[in-house]
Order: C-alpha cells, then sequence, then structure tokens
C-alpha cells in the first residue's frame, strides 16, 4: 500500500511543480514504483517540466468521468520504467473534479503504487481542496520572501483544519550571497514564523530553468546542486537522515565565512 | 399574526432607542430594521436614537445600522449601550428602571467568559469573542483577534488585535514578544514602531489606552 503525499504552498511560482517532478525521477530513480499526479486542471505543467506532453492520450478528468481506465490515462517515462504521470486536463477547469472523486483515484492508485504525489495548483479554492482529499502527508513549498512565506502559514493552518498534520517544509530558491548581505530571509527565520520541520533546502539555480525548457528534471543532470537537493530530499522521504548541503562549496573556501551560515544539520 | 419583529423603536426621557433580541444573525436584524423602517420612519423622522439594548455590536456593525437609520432621516446620537443614569427630570417611573439596567449590564460583565486558545495562530484565522481571550501560542501576521475583552499571547504577537471591541476603553493587550501589525483598543488605533532595538527584546509588554492614544510599555 503506497503513500500520498501532497505538495502544497498557497503563493503560486514558487516551485510546487518542479518539486513534484525532481522527487517523483528521483525516488523513481532509487527504485520506488511512483506516480505523479498533475491537479492543476486548466493550467497544466507537470507534463511539460517531464517532457511528457507529446504523449498525451487522457487526462485525469478522462479518469473521473469514466471515459477511461486509469491504466489508460497513467504515462510511462521511457527514461524510467516506474515513473508514471497522471496528467491534467488543460481545456476544463478544477470545477470538473470534486474531492470524492479525487480521493477515490488516490486510493486506488495507492494499491499498485509505492507513492503518489499530487502537484498541487496555487490557491486555497476548489483546486487545493480536490489536491489534498487522499493525501496522507503534505510538503509545503516556499522561496524566502515575506510573500510566499505568509501564504504557506495560511496553507499550513487549512492542511490542518483539514487533518493533515505534521507537514514538511522545502525552502527553494535561496539564495546564499543575498542571505550573507542580509537582504534575504534565511532557514532559521522561515522556520520560526512557520513552525514546521523542514525536509530540504533547494538553491536557486539556473539549471532549473534548462531543465524546464528541456523536460530532463533537474535530478538527471549529475552537477545541479538543485539536482543533489532534490535527491537528499527524496532519501529524507524514504526514511534516511541526510545531512543538509552546505552551498557555498562552490563560492569560497574559507572557514569563516562557513561560519557565517547558519543552516542546521 | 405577524411574528415579533426582533428590532424594535422604544422611548423614553431622553428619546428613542432600539431594542435588539440577542442571538440573532447580524443579515437579519439589517433585514428588520429595514423593514421597521419602511413601516414606521415617517413616524419618527427628526427624533434622534440615543442607544440601543439587547445585542451587543461590533463597530463596523454599528457603522451600518447607523447609515442605514441616517438614510430614513433619523439622527443616531449613539448607538451604545443605554447608560443607567438617567436624568432625573420628572417622573418617578424612571429610577426603578435605572436599576434594573444596572444589575443587567453587571451580569453581563460578570457572564463574559475568557476564551483560550492552545496553539498557534496561524494567517487567515480570526477569532471573535465577547469577552477575554488567552493565546498559548504565537499569533502569525495576518491572523486576528477580535475580543470584547483583554487579549493575552504567552508567546509572539505578530498578528493584529483588537481589544475592547465593545467599548471597553480598559482593555489591554499583553504579550511575550510585542509586534502587532495593528493593535486597536476600543475606538483607538495604533501601529507600534519599528525599530532594531525592540525586535530583538524578548520581553513582555502590555498596551493599554491613556490620555487619549495607546501607550505600551514593558512589564517587569
Amino acid at each position: 500500500m503506497g503513500e500520498s503525499i501532497v505538495i502544497t504552498s498557497g503563493k503560486g511560482g514558487v516551485g510546487k511543480t518542479t518539486t513534484t517532478a525532481n522527487i517523483g525521477a528521483a525516488l523513481a530513480m532509487a527504485g520506488k514504483s511512483v506516480c505523479v499526479i498533475d491537479a492543476d486542471i486548466g493550467l497544466r505543467n507537470l507534463d511539460i517540466v517531464l517532457g511528457l506532453e507529446n504523449r498525451i492520450v487522457y487526462d485525469i478528468v478522462d479518469v473521473v468521468t469514466g471515459v477511461c481506465r486509469i491504466k489508460q490515462a497513467l504515462i510511462k517515462d521511457k527514461r524510467f520504467p516506474n515513473l508514471f504521470l497522471l496528467p491534467a486536463a488543460q481545456t476544463k477547469d478544477k470545477n470538473a473534479v470534486n474531492p470524492d472523486q479525487m480521493k477515490e483515484l488516490v486510493e486506488d492508485l495507492k494499491k499498485s503504487h509505492d507513492y503518489i504525489l499530487v502537484d498541487c495548483p496555487a490557491g486555497i479554492e476548489q483546486g487545493f481542496k480536490n489536491a489534498i482529499a487522499g493525501a496522507d502527508r503534505a510538503i509545503v513549498v516556499t522561496t524566502p520572501e515575506i510573500s510566499a512565506v505568509r501564504d504557506a502559514d495560511r496553507i499550513i493552518g487549512l492542511l490542518e483544519a483539514s487533518d493533515i498534520h505534521d507537514p514538511r517544509l522545502i525552502v527553494n530558491r535561496l539564495r546564499v550571497d543575498m542571505v550573507k548581505r542580509g537582504d534575504m530571509m534565511n532557514v532559521e527565520d522561515i522556520q520560526d514564523i512557520l513552525a514546521i520541520d523542514l525536509i530540504g533546502v533547494v538553491p536557486d539555480d539556473e539549471e532549473v530553468v534548462t531543465s524546464t525548457n528541456r523536460g530532463e528534471p533537474a535530478v538527471f543532470r549529475d552537477h545541479a546542486l538543485s539536482g543533489m537537493a532534490f535527491l537528499n530530499i527524496s532519501k529524507r522521504i524514504m526514511g534516511e537522515e541526510v545531512d543538509f548541503l552546505e552551498f557555498d562549496v562552490q563560492e569560497s573556501f574559507f572557514e569563516k565565512l562557513k561560519k557565517a551560515f547558519s543552516f542546521g544539520k | 399574526m405577524k411574528k415579533k419583529s426582533p428590532v424594535e423603536f422604544k422611548g423614553n426621557i431622553n428619546g428613542l432607542y432600539l431594542t435588539v433580541e440577542e442571538n440573532i444573525a447580524i443579515d437579519i436584524i439589517m433585514i428588520s430594521l429595514k423593514e421597521l423602517l419602511d413601516k414606521s420612519a415617517d413616524f419618527y423622522k427628526g427624533s434622534s436614537i440615543v442607544g440601543c439594548t439587547g445585542k451587543h455590536f461590533t463597530y463596523t456593525e454599528k457603522a451600518g445600522i447607523e447609515s442605514l437609520i441616517s438614510s430614513y432621516d433619523i439622527q443616531v446620537l449613539s448607538l451604545e449601550p443605554l447608560a443607567p443614569k438617567v436624568t432625573p427630570q420628572k417622573l418617578k417611573v424612571e429610577p426603578p428602571q435605572v436599576i434594573e439596567k444596572e444589575v443587567i449590564v453587571e451580569k453581563e460583565i460578570i457572564k463574559s467568559d475568557t476564551e483560550f486558545i492552545y496553539g498557534t495562530l496561524r494567517s487567515g484565522k480570526r477569532i471573535d469573542v465577547a469577552g477575554n481571550v488567552v493565546v498559548f501560542g504565537d499569533v502569525n501576521p495576518g491572523a486576528e483577534i477580535i475580543a470584547g475583552g483583554n487579549i493575552v499571547v504567552l508567546g509572539k504577537l505578530k498578528g493584529f488585535v483588537h481589544a475592547g471591541a465593545y467599548g471597553n476603553e480598559g482593555a489591554v493587550v499583553v504579550a511575550n514578544y510585542f509586534a502587532p501589525t495593528q493593535i486597536r483598543i476600543s475606538g483607538y488605533i495604533s501601529v507600534p514602531p519599528h525599530d532594531e532595538k525592540h525586535e530583538n527584546a524578548l520581553h513582555t509588554e502590555k498596551a493599554y489606552v491613556s490620555e487619549g492614544i495607546i501607550k505600551i510599555e514593558g512589564i517587569h
């Protein structure tokens, strides 16, 4: 019986889809059977980030309305045999699916996969409600910006109200140089406000832009720092204890600069 | 037989006042008030409303009622609970009424409860009570507490608070780390200063109304 995780944030553009694609790919690379679901009906992106948009025949709305069976809609990634994508519909909107249908769908998929990752749309309305239905756990993604953190706080409150407790935090697009200058919030400031356990910190990385355009998740490229961060997150999801990366390694090797960081191990 | 309206006009020596049944939703009250005004505004035209008994209203609700009544050419001098002290001018009838009202007001104060909240209040959460509030946790920016009484936060206060929301100027706000986005006590409003020294201090502070403004000082 698999585990379903919803990846949400409240704020748009903080990296939910990128995170879902990369963690999904990383878990599949580790041998797990993974199904990623794009719950952003009407504005689908997960297929593009994974490079699978040309292979879409059926989508999630077809499945819940009975036009096809789940297996017909799932797209198997040719690069990894145990990674599957259930795409969203592009020509409908979030009201085409309701939370009960979503819950049933996720329960069904849990029988045949180790991990179900649901890419939640931005916002707190129907799309969000659909995405969290049927989720066992939640990962909240935020960037180190006050607006994103404010929205993440709201989302955590809504998750707790829907009985999804103990969400984990990913801080995405961290710019270490700006944190050092005092221009950007650091991870501890964020944890102070949100008060949930950290599962990963991902640095701002140009590789993410190129990999999205290519349709190849950053975890596939060995040298990408963001890819390494996502790999570590996937290990922590599987229960391993992994130290948090120090991101200044490429920039400077003076001991005293390393001490200026405060993200914990 | 027509049902008794939850909103009625009554008169006393000082003028007209509104009686409103408690435990009725504000939108039903507004509808009943409009019906009442449509029926009888001509009769009351030119008079003034001096008070209101029964249900307690928030500031925004009172503003809505005031604008509705004013649109019918009836002046609204006040919507506060009727003062027990009525100027004794003529009749012996008045004093017994005054005493009754005093007792009612006291009972309401004694009855008002304190709401205890365990855990952090996250952004978007709103607490609205007639009595006091004690929070065992933080109040994050975006969270709102509106209380008729005092507000005590055993944690970091970073959200919005309104103490004494029904007119109690003696209400206080106390927090271990005092940095609300905005603070209101009764009809006074204030934004605490944002300075570096203050942000690092982790000592309990209290806000109260004095000399027409909200003052904040440390508690030792």
